[in-house]
């Protein structure tokens, strides 16, 4: 099976959901778009195994876009005939998981809680879509949104694409769309993470877990962070956040050095409208940054930029490899 | 005329699926919470009552709006954790309601229809 082409399918479909479900507030479409994503990746799990066949079928019994769309929009229209309530949820969680089974992690334009989104203006504007590959993954974003054009990212790992650089979008440079229209595009996360057991250069063995599966505590989010060492001992790797209640999904890139038995990552991107960081990340002062050594992994700035954190403390974890294959 | 009756019957069946997916959903959640692709599988392999599995989800979302359902994050040992819903004492207390009125209609129903000859 190609793993393109299902992430492909798997992309596409909740593309066209996310943008049947234009009308819904920002917070409840992307909760949907995680909540549906779920629902696929534990299809395509329970099924086995992922050929397109299987994908279209499972794709085709969680319905078209467009029913969902529907269903959600009526809900909407009825949703408070009872006085509504806040439903604490233990842990605000929820694993990118689709990528890690599809080789690409399907993001919608997330915006932590209190991001604004601008409406796509003049719709009916015909444009020609740019071309982005090739370009930062942030200065593709601005330049398509200063278009007017809406942008979906997905991550996708790379031997020949230096992380944060887009490697493809959809659809290509030339087409001629609607201003509003939805632009894909692809970005790499650097290479597949090898195996933690290559041995190191310089006799120095890694100190980190080339995936782990971070718990949080309570009301935190849980995330995946891969990391790879190159032959030159420097680090690159992607942290890819799933907020369901938090109502965000966004994946960072990042590079690093080690040091003794700690090491660094800085970013390399930050994803678009997370809250001000939708900029170059050397212009954001104390921008996301990770350290991690022993068993924990602390995420400096995660206060102002993920949003989830009430004081420095709250963005220390301690990791486990549990989940992580 | 066929194809009137036909699409007025349509259009009733859906009326009455609407009016009573949001209790089944409440009764699958009656003895042990579950987590949403459970409910959405165990919806839509019933007959016809959900068109696709992903329409389960604007429901069990209208749902914990209502308050009617609450969701929690649980740890799997097969990948990411899942959100399971359970019921709150609303929506316990709206099933049982419901039940009372259902089954009084539901004999209701049987009694005029059998009455009238129609089985």
């Amino acid at each position: 099976m190609s793993k393109t082409t299902t992430a492909g399918l798997v992309g596409d479909y909740l593309h066209r959901l996310d943008a049947a479900l234009g009308p819904l507030p920002r917070a409840r479409r992307q909760q949907l778009v995680a909540e549906i994503a779920e629902h696929v990746r534990q299809s395509l799990a329970a099924e086995g195994e992922t050929s397109d066949d299987t994908v279209r079928r499972v794709l085709a019994r969680v319905g078209p876009p467009e029913d969902i769309a529907a269903a959600a929009l009526a809900e909407e229209a009825g949703a408070g005939r009872r006085p509504s309530r806040w439903i604490v949820v233990g842990t605000m969680a929820g694993l990118v998981a689709v990528g890690g089974a599809l080789g690409g992690v399907y993001l919608t334009a997330g915006s932590p809680p209190g991001a604004t989104r601008r409406p796509p203006p003049h719709p009916t504007t015909v444009l020609v879509v740019p071309d982005v590959t090739g370009d930062a993954q942030g200065a593709a974003t601005r330049a398509l949104q200063a278009l007017g054009l809406q942008v979906t990212q997905l991550a996708e790992p790379s031997q020949s694409v230096g992380a944060g650089v887009v490697v493809s979008q959809d659809p290509a440079a030339g087409a001629r769309v609607a201003r509003g229209q939805r632009v894909t595009v692809t970005v790499s996360s650097g290479p597949p993470p090898t195996t933690a057991t290559s041995s190191a250069p310089g006799g120095t063995a890694p100190a980190f877990p080339l995936g782990v599966y971070v718990d949080g505590p309570p009301g935190t989010p849980h995330y995946y962070l891969s990391v790879g060492q190159a032959p030159d001992g420097s680090l690159s790797g992607a942290l890819h956040f799933l907020y369901q209640d938090g109502q965000t999904s966004v994946v960072f890139t990042f590079t690093g050095t080690v040091s003794g038995d700690a090491g660094t990552l800085k970013p390399v991107t930050i994803p678009q409208d997370a809250g001000s960081a939708s900029q170059d990340p050397s212009t954001v002062p104390g921008a996301v940054s990770a350290t991690f050594g022993g068993n924990t992994v602390l995420l400096g700035e995660c206060t102002a930029y993920l949003h989830f954190a009430t004081s420095l403390q709250d963005c220390t974890f301690t990791y486990s490899s549990k989940g992580v294959r | 005329m066929w194809n009137i009756v036909a699409g007025g019957t349509n259009k009733l069946l859906a009326q009455m699926r609407r009016g009573a997916i949001e209790y089944c959903v409440l009764a699958l959640l009656r003895e042990q919470p579950m987590y949403g692709f459970e409910l959405a599988k165990a919806l839509a392999e019933a007959d016809g009552l959900v068109t696709s599995e992903g329409t389960v989800y604007p429901l069990l979302s209208r749902l914990r709006q209502d308050g009617l359902l609450e969701s929690f994050w649980q740890e799997s040992t097969l990948g990411p954790p899942r959100r399971y819903y359970r019921l709150t004492t609303d929506g316990r207390a709206a099933l049982e309601a419901f039940l009372v009125h259902w089954r009084t209609f539901r004999d209701t129903v049987d009694t005029l229809m059998e009455r009238g000859g129609a089985r």
